[in-house]
């Protein structure tokens, strides 16, 4: 029987530590065979496609994990099918009002009926202020009728891009530089520009898109159907807000309408297939509501992600390393309880960060440390085998 | 006593200056009746002043804002001076700790998972108790009473003449019971349907909805005395007074 040698505990410490760095680059390697996997092999892409949408900083959101004030500076004007007259008589009645600035999430791309589009023509020119929407689609911009553009300066555009393949809305572009060199503003930039002009040279240094720090869905904020404007009444809420005019669904909020519905973080359904959850003129909404408020959310830079998921899984390896050495009999239990604690802590300190206004992709941190404690067995098997083979 | 009246008064200015320093509150949601110092009632995005008083009625509600986006909610019946409208302030239901770790637990214990999913449709829940269905109803002191379902808070009533189009919808708050007339103009000689939903944006083609029509005093009694004179005639034939309930209520016979 062969004699163990005898190592001091100074050096068992020094292996570990080499141990986790070589099972980190371990864990590294077989993600990216698993990565390259899944999305070049049609079979897996599948996965790929149903975590593609997926973050899990969303059920900060999605599960109301704080409360949502409601935002008392914005007030949301249901159109539901109205008709160009009706849209006219209710611009009139906002804007006796006095509100600081009203937008019309809506585009009158074509002429109708001569009576009908003379009358909103008529009160476009009266209220030139108000911010107008436009769209680019293929290099070609879709806007209101040059009868109806009475400003066009005062135009936004209201593209919400999405990332690639992506169909739920985190993050929103503010402006864009034109083939002109000229500064073209998003539909929201523009409101909160109107609202407060000292917002416009911060606006200028949003170039890249950034993450919405959601308010919440139309609950959350004032919204009046056309019936509601009917009455000659005053209705003092209105008074130095931001009127927004676009579609909530006929009726306002009818779950059942997903007309100009899309997906976002507050989707009570943070995987699978599920309706979408929020009209876009209460994107824009929750997107001035931020810019006005200044609640703007820091982006961790994807250097710092991948630094910081490294050192995850190197922390994750290394308790791995740690319990595989006690040579316990549950050794296979306690991994399994390791990757739930620790993607259930990681998910906790994401969300925790969020709240204070940073925002970190901790979905690879997550895969990378579960992987990590995974590997670990099979790590250290290799290990040996390549030492009774080599050594 | 000099320094004791300036004492007073520096109080009593004091004391004003803290409650007008509050800003103005906005109504966010109303639900049911409630109404201001002049007794208009109030609406969606209406001013409520520092100093005013608001009267809220049985069965409403009243949510309000302020600048800061507070919401101050009221339930209870009853005359509130502004300062005890700030009293409802809400308070913050739990951190993003409690939150999360109750997450967390509802999903390892799979409590989540209860959604039914049925493939196929009802169309709604006759939960109508009162009047019955084609009663006719004296027009002053018309309630309508409903069935209550577990963990309901809130209900609908769906109401219109039969000859309209558009439905006169009643929020009505942890009850079961409405009284029509202070909400809705009755005359007598209507005919009206009716029907209760948890569901604001419930699609009436999808409600079974009970009937009634409106009389008058006059008419009232006129049924009364001819009821008696039937009661009278079918208990001289010897019917019973169970059996003479079912057929002046018209219901179908017991199996």
């Amino acid at each position: 029987m062969r004699k163990r040698p005898h190592v001091s505990k100074g050096t068992n410490q020094t292996w570990m530590w080499l141990d986790a760095v070589l099972c980190t680059l371990f864990t590294f390697a077989v993600a990216g065979v698993l990565y390259l996997l899944f999305v070049n092999i049609s079979f897996f892409n599948v996965f790929e496609k149903a975590f593609r949408d997926f973050e899990f900083t969303d059920l900060y959101y999605a599960e109301a994990m704080e409360d949502r004030s409601i935002a008392d500076k914005i007030v949301l004007v249901n159109v539901q099918k109205a008709e160009r007259s009706e849209i006219a008589q209710a611009i009139e009645h906002v804007a006796r009002q006095q509100p600081k600035v009203m937008a019309l999430d809506l585009i009158f791309r074509d002429l109708r009926d001569p009576q009908t589009d003379s009358v909103l023509h008529a009160v476009l020119q009266r209220y030139p202020d108000i911010v107008t929407a436009y769209y680019k689609e293929n290099g070609e911009v879709h806007q209101n009728h040059a009868y109806f553009n009475s400003k066009p300066e005062k135009a936004g555009f209201i593209n919400l891009y999405p990332k690639a393949n992506e169909t739920v809305i985190r993050e929103t572009s503010l402006l864009e530089i034109s083939g002109h060199g000229d500064t073209l503003y998003s539909f929201a930039a523009k409101i909160a520009s109107e609202y407060d002009p000292a917002l416009l040279p911060e606006l200028l240094k949003f170039n890249t898109s950034f993450p919405i720090d959601y308010t919440g869905n139309q609950d959350n904020f004032f919204t009046f159907d056309f019936d509601e404007l009917d009455r000659d009444e005053p209705i003092p809420v209105m008074e130095g807000a931001i009127v927004m005019f676009g579609y909530l669904g006929t009726p306002t909020g009818s779950e059942f309408d997903i007309e100009d519905k899309h997906f976002t973080p507050l989707n009570p359904e943070i995987t699978g297939k599920s309706a979408p959850d929020m009209h876009g003129v209460v994107i824009h909404a929750n997107i001035v509501n931020m810019l006005v408020n200044k609640s703007l959310i820091f982006k961790l830079s994807s250097f710092w992600t991948y630094f910081l998921t490294a050192f995850v899984c190197f922390v994750a390896v290394f308790s791995g390393l740690k319990l595989h050495s006690r040579n316990l009999v549950f050794y296979d239990v306690l991994i399994k309880v390791m990757q739930l604690l620790f993607s259930i802590l990681l998910i906790y300190l994401s969300l925790l960060l969020l709240k204070a206004g940073v925002l970190i992709a901790v979905t690879p941190m997550v895969i990378m440390a579960v992987l990590g404690l995974e590997l670990v067995g099979v790590y250290k098997n290799m290990a040996t085998y390549l030492q009774k083979k080599f050594l | 006593m000099k320094s004791v009246m300036v004492f007073l008064v520096l109080l009593a200015v004091s004391w004003n200056l803290a409650a007008f320093s509050q800003s103005n509150l906005y109504v966010f949601q109303v639900k049911g009746d409630v109404r201001n110092e002049q007794n208009i009632k109030l609406k969606k995005g209406d001013q409520i002043k520092a100093g005013s008083t608001i009267k809220i009625q049985t069965s409403s509600s009243l949510t309000c804002v302020d600048k800061d986006g507070n919401t101050y909610i009221n339930q209870k019946r009853g005359a509130y001076p502004f300062s005890q409208i700030l009293k409802h302030k809400t308070k913050a239901q739990n951190s993003v700790t409690t939150n999360y770790f109750k997450y967390v637990w509802n999903e390892l214990t799979n409590q989540s998972s209860n959604k039914t999913t049925i493939g196929g449709v009802f169309r709604g829940k006759i939960r109508m108790t009162y009047p019955l269905d084609s009663a006719k109803v004296l027009v002053s002191d018309l309630v309508l009473e409903w069935d209550k379902d577990e963990g309901v808070e809130q209900y609908f009533v769906f109401a219109k003449k039969s000859t309209d189009e558009d439905y006169w919808v009643l929020p009505v708050l942890r009850d079961t019971s409405v009284a029509v007339s202070d909400h809705i103009p009755l005359q007598p000689g209507e005919d009206w349907i009716w029907s209760v939903s948890e569901n604001e944006f419930a699609n009436p083609d999808n409600l079974p909805f009970y009937r009634f029509r409106t009389i008058s005093k006059k008419e009232y009694k006129s049924i009364r005395k001819a009821n008696k004179n039937l009661i009278k005639t079918l208990s001289k034939s010897g019917v019973d007074r169970k059996e003479i309930d079912r057929i002046l209520l018209n219901k179908p016979a017991d199996q």
